[in-house]
């Protein structure tokens, strides 16, 4: 997106390079707290990183 | 969840180790009891007889100290692994006990044996689940 590497990603929000790479793949869903870390950290909102299954 | 620093993995280990040179005698002594049957006359013993007693709790404490122990990096995904985890050795735990029960109720298990079963199937899902999860990006 950013051309981070999940490793950066990871290491800027708190979390594992394997969490990162685990809900890219749609095996994890990350918590609020993580969601919105994520969301800031791309100066986007949650709605539009992160989107509801049907 | 309230963990042990990374470090205690190592500790678990060291632990894990000290119960096996423990209980060696005994384990050994299980091996050919159970191969011939009898009571072996010649078995002259090394250790004092309550070094098997203290390998018992000392493999029970290293497992469980390596079980708390923090992954290098602890966060919400290694949370949900091992809450999943435990989950599924508590359904394990009550099915395998239906399970004996229901084919010979005389089978008496001890709570130290059903822990220890239960610490081992721990330690063997979590890792099968962190793979699921992961695919090949499953290193801790």
């Amino acid at each position: 997106m950013l051309d981070k590497t999940q490793e950066e990603l990871a290491n800027a929000i708190g979390v594992s390079r394997q969490t990162i790479h685990a809900i890219e793949k749609n095996k994890f869903v990350p918590s609020v707290q993580t969601a919105m870390l994520l969301a800031k950290y791309f100066n986007l909102s949650v709605e539009e990183l992160f989107e509801l299954e049907d | 969840m309230k963990l042990l620093p990374h470090y205690f993995k190592w500790i678990g280990i060291g632990l894990l180790f000290l119960s096996m040179i423990l209980g060696f005698e005994d384990f050994c002594r299980g091996l050919y009891d159970g191969w011939s049957g009898v009571e072996p006359r010649d078995f002259v013993p090394i250790f004092p007889e309550f070094f098997s007693e203290i390998s018992d709790y000392v493999i029970l404490l290293g497992l469980l100290v390596y079980i708390l122990a923090k992954n290098k990096t602890e966060d919400e995904l290694a949370q949900k692994l091992r809450y999943e985890s435990a989950y599924i050795v508590l359904i394990l735990t009550v099915i395998v006990l239906l399970l004996v029960y229901i084919i010979n109720s005389e089978i008496k298990m001890s709570p130290a044996y059903i822990l220890l079963l239960q610490m081992i199937a721990y330690l063997i899902i979590r890792p099968i689940k962190r793979s699921v999860i992961l695919g090949g990006n499953n290193e801790e």
